[in-house]
């Protein structure tokens, strides 16, 4: 211990715990203007649709009003995240961004998945894999904050936090590399606004179809590599993938109309962020203990010694 | 015939329809695309895969009939139920006449029905423009019934005839679900009239309308991207969009090159697609910076949208303002599915210039040499809505672009 540096003595844990609750709050404040500003969003639908086609048939100034309050709750509880994480906060806004997923998952919003060997029912589920990430920061904060106030990066308690936060941004880049491959017009219509305004050049939609593919097949091969090793490396780009992702909605159609949606994806920089923290605090310690061990046999030899040496000495006696 | 208006007569609240059973053609459809004065599609369904699947042809006044044998037949792309897709193509027709069809699966027959072709005549036609019967399909039916009805009506003396549908799409709540499918394309069968008549569709594509289904009901060669347009009359020209591909890509190319094409020869010029870019109740779409300077820019005279779950008449929209000279935006969707509040306080919908509402609907527009007709007809036949606007003044000058 006496080896470890200020960052590997609790530091990095609380900067794992900031980047969290950074994430949630980001998340928190997108979703408070989706809910309260825009308004047009699955829960709403879900509460609006008939019970035939899976709804809940509310009227729509009830639902309107009930999202009115989620929003403003949500917004609320980001406030607290970043002041205090606690169960009692984290643990409504994990349940509103699940239940946004079920709403989605009902009235078959976001994207669909095609695949002509697959029941319709189970189709159906692909928004819990793309949300899952949504769901899964809050949770995770959740599980750190329910830790206690002291943090062991090595315990089983962050261990198992970070599993989920690993294991959830390989599924959310498994499902969005299947809308990439599968070549999601939105996605396509992102690339070539985004190529407009950055570069001022129009990228032709055949050519954003083939970068897409690319692109897809990256995020699947990366998102098996995520599972597979523990290279910062790998859960670096992903975070930076994220970033470059979420941010690409304001990038493509400016920051009125789209801030809430680039803020709605802060999980996807914000939870491999967190890993990679993580990761990088465990090999570092990982490295000091290395670097320390051969000092401290050393110094355990010369005690060895010294004690070999007295031994004689003190049998001479 | 006597059969077929047997066939067709409610004698219950729910209309009979085709029992899916066999071999036996049922959920018929008649589809138009590019040219509807000179071609057609007839779809079908079977309960069974069959192995000769066939149009029987006759031109009204004429014995002979000829045997046009389906261009595609297989099954729908879903796990269940299965049922199986017939497309039978009907080319080299003659413009503003009237064709007897029977469909015919292994011998098994459907009642004969009639339809008319598009005229290659410059005279007065109408459209019916409508969307979203995704869910409530109690009033689905029922709006069904009073298309078929007014189609009839059309075609009496001194009334402009009702030739097509155009659906702005939301068929269903879940394009890849086959059930939903099988309950709309029964329920479609309720267009065809007491004598008949068929009730041509022109589909768009909605966001519920995901998946391969939607190309196999409506006879679109596999992973077609569903734009096209469609020339109701030497004079109108429909364009269908597609809101659920790439809005900035090709389509965006070919919406550019078509209007460039079509905005000198055609006096009306009328676009289709599901999602609005001036919406009543929810945002808009990409489309509003992708396609409306195109619209703008080549003078569409009206653009229908879907989605919104409500009715809407805009005001006439150039470079985001009110201007005489605009585009009005109309439709929203209210062929079944249940209503929204448009939000009124938007600035494209403020009265008395725009007008909107709620309930099940239908938009009926006609157009002659001096004006086209707007007009919204509710479930219960009452006219909600009612407006025209005359011909560009630029209409005939040399292009602008």
């Amino acid at each position: 211990m006496a080896g470890r540096s200020r960052w590997q003595n609790g530091f990095g844990c609380e900067a794992i715990l900031l980047t969290l609750r950074a994430t949630v709050a980001l998340q928190c404040l997108g979703n408070w203007r989706w809910l309260t500003q825009v308004q047009e969003t699955p829960l709403l639908h879900w509460m609006l649709d008939p019970v035939d086609v899976g709804g809940l048939a509310w009227s729509e100034p009830t639902a309107i009003a009930v999202q009115q309050w989620i929003g403003w709750l949500v917004l609320l509880a980001g406030m607290v995240v970043l002041w205090r994480p606690a169960v009692w906060v984290l643990a409504p806004i994990a349940l509103v961004q699940t239940t946004i997923t079920v709403a989605m998952w009902q009235i078959g919003a976001g994207y669909a998945w095609q695949v002509d060997w697959l029941p319709v029912r189970l189709l159906m589920l692909f928004p819990f894999a793309s949300q899952l990430l949504r769901m899964a920061a809050p949770a995770a904060l959740l599980m750190l904050s329910a830790n206690g106030s002291s943090l062991n990066a090595d315990g089983i308690g962050v261990r198992r936090t970070m599993q989920l936060l690993r294991w959830a941004t390989a599924i959310v880049f498994v499902a969005h590399g299947i809308e990439a491959v599968q070549l999601n017009p939105k996605f396509i219509d992102l690339m070539i606004d985004s190529t407009a305004r950055v570069f001022g050049t129009r990228l032709p939609e055949a050519v954003a179809g083939q970068v897409l593919v690319v692109i897809g097949v990256v995020d699947i091969a990366v998102a098996l590599a995520l599972v597979s090793t523990e290279s910062l490396l790998v859960v670096g780009w992903i975070a930076c993938w994220g970033l470059i992702t979420a941010t690409s909605r304001i990038v493509a159609h400016g920051w009125e109309s789209s801030w809430h949606e680039t803020l709605t994806r802060a999980p996807h920089f914000g939870a491999p962020l967190a890993v990679a923290l993580w990761w990088h605090l465990l090999k570092s310690r990982s490295h000091t203990e290395q670097r320390d061990r051969p000092t401290q046999t050393a110094n355990s030899s010369a005690e060895n010694d010294e004690t070999n040496n007295q031994r004689p000495a003190t049998s001479m006696v | 015939m006597t059969s077929v208006a047997l066939r067709f007569s409610c004698t219950t609240a729910v209309c009979e329809v085709a029992e899916l059973a066999g071999s036996t053609p049922a959920q018929w459809r008649l589809v138009w695309k590019s040219d509807p004065s000179t071609s057609a599609t007839l779809c079908w369904s079977t309960a069974v895969a069959g192995s000769r699947h066939e149009v029987l042809l006759r031109e009204a006044g004429v014995d002979d009939g000829v045997s046009i044998v389906a261009i595609r037949n297989g099954k729908y792309s879903a796990t269940t139920p299965t049922l199986f897709f017939h497309h039978a193509k009907l080319e080299k027709l003659k413009p503003a006449t009237k064709y007897y069809v029977t469909l015919v699966s292994d011998g098994q027959r459907s009642p004969e029905m009639y339809f008319l072709t598009a005229p290659a005549e410059d005279l007065p036609v109408s459209f019916l423009f409508g969307a979203d019967s995704r869910s409530g399909r109690k009033a689905r039916q029922h709006m069904n019934r009073m298309l078929a009805g007014m189609v009839t009506e059309s075609y009496l003396a001194d009334r402009v005839p009702i030739l097509a549908l155009a659906h702005g799409g939301d068929y269903i709540y879940d394009g890849r679900d086959l059930r939903l499918w099988s309950q709309w394309m029964s329920d479609h069968e309720l267009t065809v009239g007491p004598d008949g008549r068929m009730l041509p569709i022109i589909p768009a594509r909605g966001n519920h309308d995901g998946g391969e289904v939607f190309n196999e009901v409506f006879a679109f060669p596999p992973n077609d991207k569903n734009y096209y347009s469609t020339d109701l009359g030497p004079q109108l020209r429909l364009v269908t969009l597609n809101t659920e591909i790439s809005v900035a890509g090709d389509q965006q190319e070919w919406l550019q090159a078509e209007l460039a094409s079509a905005r000198p020869v055609r006096r009306w010029l009328v676009a289709q697609y599901h999602r609005p870019a001036f919406p009543a109740v929810k945002q808009s779409w990409l489309n509003l910076v992708h396609w409306v300077p195109l619209f703008e820019s080549y003078d569409l005279d009206l653009a229908c949208e879907g989605d919104g779950h409500n009715i809407k008449r805009s005001v006439p929209i150039r470079n985001f303002k009110v201007d005489p000279t605009g585009v009005v935006y109309i439709g929203e969707g209210g062929l079944g599915v249940g209503q929204r509040s448009p939000k009124r306080d938007r600035w494209y919908l403020t009265p008395p210039q725009a007008k909107t509402g709620q309930g099940h609907h239908v938009q009926l527009l006609t157009f002659d040499r001096q004006q086209y007709t707007y007009r919204v007809v509710m479930l219960d036949g009452a006219v909600f809505d009612e407006s025209t606007r005359p011909v560009r003044e630029t209409y005939g000058a040399p292009s602008r672009n």
